[in-house]
């Protein structure tokens, strides 16, 4: 998203109010969506970093000029969020948007979310990978003694590598049951996953069995070896009397007929198909892939984190045509690893029946949607001992920010061992540690403003090239600075010569002057003379009068000598004139021929 | 952020100059985001009508919260009681007052209205001394703004 860059003209003319959105979205200083977005006292907006910046010159609102300071500007959360979760469906809305403008408006119709919602009431719209994967999440539950807990952390950091290796994730895709094992356990010990997927068991028990009573009944005939779905089915019809919606999936996804076909199953065949296997991410409400949904709650909406590769809203995608959200939908799947928990513990991957099952199954889940407000127990029970690897900077809400220091107050020693409070470098004369200082400030508070704040190591890294920026920074100015001395220097010298040149212009037009003073028959005798003694003279001169600079430059000597030159050039047309002049008046007075004043004028001319 | 700050702001004023720039205001030459020149028709119906004039903006590091440097430039220097003939322009806005949401577009504009407003075609009392003496950097002289008027 940093990369492009975008503009509020990127819109298309007809939709003229998103680009006020966008514009508005945008800090008029960087001209760039909000980054944690503050408002003034005079309520205007901007970037944290941008008008920190701003106010560390004047103190004054830069729209309006009204005055203000750091201490009055406000975190301005709703509208942060807004500007970042615009950042995040910009580009796929503006292609989407683009695509409808230019061909066909291909407009679905698309029930609402929440018709959905007040159906799941009743009907389990479950695709058959959820139904299944609380299963096995019961199964691991069961099968795995509390010493998986070191799985999980284990676990845990080879799903928050997922995010960059994909070799690795490869390797660990065949190993996904133990890792699902893992990954629930947590869940599932607490009250919470009870609550969580319970909230399934309620249509899936309908037979009064508490889910408690379920879970101790499952597992009895599950194990924990790839169960077959027969067996699985076969555990369904057994020990628990399960509620038809549940084969009904089953059967939809894998193609086992079975002989309790119910109504729930007309309805999910009527049901309108939202997507593609997409889903509603019921905490941040993106759209996911169904599959893939355990893997976003676990690695980023439970962590606290956004997902980069599903960042548009699911009321916003699911309106889209097919082929956009399958697009939409394939995104991230290429990059990371989405084999889907139940995928991998009950089917086999890559089941012929499983894409059948994803594509004809409705994706949202109402259980999710459901549990929407257990959600935040989940959180702090669910990854409680993950924590510190997802958020490198301590857990407190608000992190204290750096408070501003008057450097001038401050010695070396105090400057440096504030420096190294902050773990920055401390090298460089006092100037460039209270720049240090003052500049991480800018960030960290910046980035405590914001609400998704970057790591500390990214706050590191980007000091690190603040600190090769400034070195470049000074290397330019020293040579900016040592230029211009050059220049001011030589145009030194320059003056000096022309100063010199000056008075060997006077001397010369002295020397004229005495010439002309002098009598008519020395009319070409002067010229010469003149001449000569200018080209040697004014060497001579230039020396005597600025030894110094005049050697030293070359170019200002030769500078001189043009000059010279010129001079020469001129006091030798005054001259002619003036011979000129008084061999006309010789004529007059003689009235001889008229070829007699050329020769003269011609000497000096050359 | 691979590019930085003053320069992505930059594309996007280049973008949107490019695209619809303010009336009497084109790209004469803007090659990097260190010099741009513009050019400046006088708006009909003023005393500059139909003139043309080139403006030529430095851009620091820190462009948006420092102002550019804004000269008049070229053989055609408009004659106006605060625009010195060296191009210096006696602007308060390119100054002390300038304020990072301010964009080159929003600088023409105004220069467009200073020079619309003008009522006689006369160049500063002080130009004489003031081109003497004036430093190539306008930013480095310093500017009393004393009428509102224009």
């Amino acid at each position: 998203m940093s990369e492009g860059i975008t503009d509020p003209s990127d819109w298309p003319i007809e939709f003229k109010s998103l680009r006020e959105i966008d514009s508005h979205l945008r800090c008029p200083i960087c001209k760039e969506l909000l980054r944690a977005a503050v408002v003034l006292q005079c309520s205007h907006n901007f970037c944290s970093e941008c008008i920190r910046r701003h106010l560390d010159k004047e103190s004054s609102c830069p729209a309006c000029r009204v005055a203000t300071s750091t201490s009055q500007m406000r975190r301005n959360v709703a509208l942060d969020e807004i500007a970042n979760n615009f950042g995040d469906c910009r580009s796929l809305l503006l292609n989407t948007l683009m695509e409808a403008v230019q061909p066909k408006p291909v407009v679905r119709p698309v029930p609402p979310p929440q018709f959905v919602k007040e159906e799941s009431m009743d009907i389990d719209y479950d695709s058959p990978q959820q139904k299944r994967r609380r299963t096995s999440t019961r199964i691991t539950n069961r099968n795995v003694s509390s010493s998986q807990d070191h799985t999980d952390i284990a676990m845990g950091q080879v799903t928050l590598d997922d995010d960059k290796d994909d070799d690795f994730v490869l390797n660990h895709r065949d190993s996904s049951p133990l890792r699902h094992k893992g990954k629930n356990v947590h869940r599932s010990t607490g009250p919470v996953l009870r609550s969580r997927g319970g909230r399934a068991e309620q249509t899936l028990s309908q037979s009064s069995q508490s889910s408690q009573a379920d879970e101790r009944h499952e597992p009895t005939n599950l194990t924990k070896q790839e169960p077959s779905l027969p067996t699985a089915s076969d555990h369904f019809h057994n020990s628990a009397p399960a509620p038809a919606e549940v084969q009904a999936s089953l059967n939809s996804s894998t193609n086992i007929t079975s002989s309790t076909i119910t109504t729930s199953v007309a309805s999910i065949a009527s049901s309108p198909v939202i997507g593609p296997n997409l889903v509603a991410c019921p905490i941040c409400d993106k759209g996911i892939p169904e599959p893939y949904t355990n893997t976003h709650l676990d690695k980023f909406c439970l962590a606290g984190r956004t997902d980069p590769d599903y960042t548009v809203p699911y009321s916003l995608i699911s309106k889209q045509p097919a082929s956009v959200i399958a697009l939409y939908t394939k995104q991230g799947t290429s990059t990371r690893d989405v084999v889907p928990d139940t995928n991998s513990s009950l089917t086999k991957p890559g089941t012929p029946g499983r894409s059948v099952g994803s594509n004809s199954s409705t994706p949202n889940s109402p259980a999710r949607q459901s549990t929407m407000q257990w959600q935040p127990q989940m959180s702090s029970n669910g990854t409680a001992p993950r924590q510190p690897m997802f958020t490198p900077k301590p857990a407190a809400p608000e992190p204290k920010r750096i408070p501003k220091l008057t450097y001038s107050l401050l010695n070396d020693k105090q400057l440096r061992k504030k420096l190294q409070e902050l773990g920055l470098q401390t090298n460089g004369d006092k100037t460039l540690m209270a720049k240090r200082h003052a500049e991480f400030a800018t960030i960290f508070n910046a980035n405590c403003d914001s609400t998704r704040p970057k790591p500390l190591s990214e706050l590191m890294k980007a000091m690190q090239v603040w600190e090769r920026a400034y070195e470049k920074d000074l290397e330019v100015r020293e040579t900016q600075r040592r230029i211009l001395d050059q220049q001011q220097q030589a145009q030194r010298q320059i003056h000096a010569a022309k100063e010199a040149k000056r008075q060997a212009k006077e001397d010369a037009a002295a020397a004229a002057a005495r010439e002309a003073a002098m009598d008519s028959p020395g009319a070409t005798p002067p010229s010469s003379q003149s001449s000569n003694g200018r080209s040697t003279f004014v060497p001579n001169q230039a020396n005597s009068n600025a030894v110094n600079v005049a050697i030293a430059s070359a170019s200002a000597f030769a500078h001189a000598a043009k000059y010279a030159d010129e001079y020469a050039e001129l006091i030798a047309e005054v001259r002619n004139r003036l011979q000129a002049d008084k061999e006309k008046a010789l004529a007059n007075t003689t009235t001889t021929i008229t070829a007699e004043p050329a020769p003269p004028r011609s000497a000096p001319s050359q | 952020m691979a590019k930085p700050m003053f320069a992505r702001r930059l594309s996007k004023e280049l973008k949107d100059l490019a695209m619809n720039a303010p009336a009497g205001v084109n790209i004469i030459d803007a090659n990097d985001f260190k010099v741009w020149k513009l050019g400046l028709a006088g708006a009909p119906g003023t005393l500059y009508d139909g003139e043309k004039f080139q403006l030529e903006f430095n851009f620091g590091p820190n462009y948006p919260l420092e102002s550019p440097q804004v000269l008049f430039v070229g053989d055609n220097i408009p004659v106006h009681p605060h625009i010195y003939s060296n191009g210096h322009i006696c602007l308060d806005v390119l100054y002390n007052h300038w304020s990072p949401v301010q964009t080159v577009a929003s600088i023409c504009l105004s220069l467009q209205s200073m020079l619309s407003s003008c009522t006689s075609k006369e160049p500063p009392p002080d130009n004489a001394t003031y081109v003497k003496t004036a430093r190539a950097n306008p930013k480095h002289t310093a500017w009393a703004f004393h009428d509102d008027t224009v």
